[in-house]
C-alpha cells in the first residue's frame, strides 16, 4: 500500500500539513482550506488502484487560484512517483455541483505542464436522476495501461445508468 | 510482470452497488478527515493558549 507523506511532496506552492495517511491539509491565500488525499479502491480491479479526494472543507465557492492547482498537481505527482498505481476520481455530489468539479479537474489536467505523460479516462452515469462523474487517471509508462483503461471502460458501459459519452484525454 | 486482476461481477446490480460503495467510500472518507482536521485545530488552539 502507498504511504505518501507530506515531506515526500516537492515545491508545493501551499505548505501542506499531514492529517493522516495518505491525507494532507493545506490553506490558501484566499483563506480557503483544501483537504486532499486518497484510500485503495477495489471498484473494478483487486489492486493497483487509489481513490482520489478533494474536499473544499469550507464549501466556499471555488475561487480561480492557480496555486489550488499547482498543489494538487504536486501531489498527484509525487502520488505517480512511488508506484505503478491507477487514480480514480469521483466528484463530490453532494451538493449537485458535481458537473462543476468535472469541468475543474478536466481543466486542471489540460494545463498540466506533464499532461503528455499521462492518461485520463472521463465517463458519466446517470442513476434514477442523478449524474456521477467517475475517472480514471494514470501514467502512459504503466506496465498494464491499456489494459485498465479497457476494464474500466467495461466496468462503466455495463452500469445500467451508462451515459454514451466517453471523453479521453492526452491518449 | 505486473498482472491486472479485475474484479468479477456476476450482475449488473452488483456493478451498480459496487460503484455506489465507492461514491459512499469518499462521503465516509471526508467525515473521518473533517473529524481528525477538527481535532487538529482543536489541539493547535489549545497549545496557543
Amino acid at each position: 500500500m502507498i504511504d505518501l507523506s507530506a515531506e515526500q511532496i516537492n515545491n508545493t506552492p501551499y505548505k501542506l500539513e499531514q492529517v493522516g495517511t495518505n491525507s494532507f491539509v493545506f490553506s490558501t491565500k484566499f483563506g480557503l482550506r483544501y483537504n486532499i488525499g486518497f484510500t485503495e479502491d477495489y471498484t473494478f480491479l483487486e489492486e493497483g488502484v487509489y481513490q482520489f479526494y478533494i474536499v473544499n472543507l469550507d464549501h466556499s465557492h471555488f475561487k480561480n487560484d492557480p496555486l489550488v492547482r499547482e498543489t494538487i498537481q504536486s501531489v498527484i505527482e509525487a502520488f505517480f512517483q512511488i508506484a505503478p498505481v491507477t487514480m480514480l476520481y469521483i466528484c463530490d455530489m453532494s451538493d449537485n455541483r458535481q458537473s462543476s468539479r468535472d469541468r475543474l479537474f478536466h481543466s486542471w489536467f489540460v494545463e498540466y505542464s506533464k499532461q503528455a505523460e499521462y492518461t485520463l479516462i472521463n465517463e458519466r452515469v446517470n442513476f434514477d436522476g442523478v449524474y456521477y462523474f467517475a475517472s480514471i487517471m494514470l501514467r502512459k509508462d504503466h506496465p498494464a495501461h491499456d489494459s485498465i483503461i479497457k476494464l474500466f471502460k467495461d466496468f462503466i458501459s455495463d452500469l445500467p445508468g451508462k451515459i454514451d459519452q466517453i471523453q479521453e484525454l492526452a491518449t | 510482470m505486473y498482472s491486472v486482476k479485475p474484479i468479477i461481477y456476476k450482475t449488473v446490480e452488483e456493478k451498480r452497488n459496487a460503484f455506489m460503495q465507492a461514491v459512499q467510500q469518499r462521503q465516509k472518507w471526508e467525515a473521518e478527515q473533517r473529524e481528525k482536521i477538527a481535532k487538529m485545530d482543536a489541539s493547535k488552539a489549545s497549545a496557543q493558549a
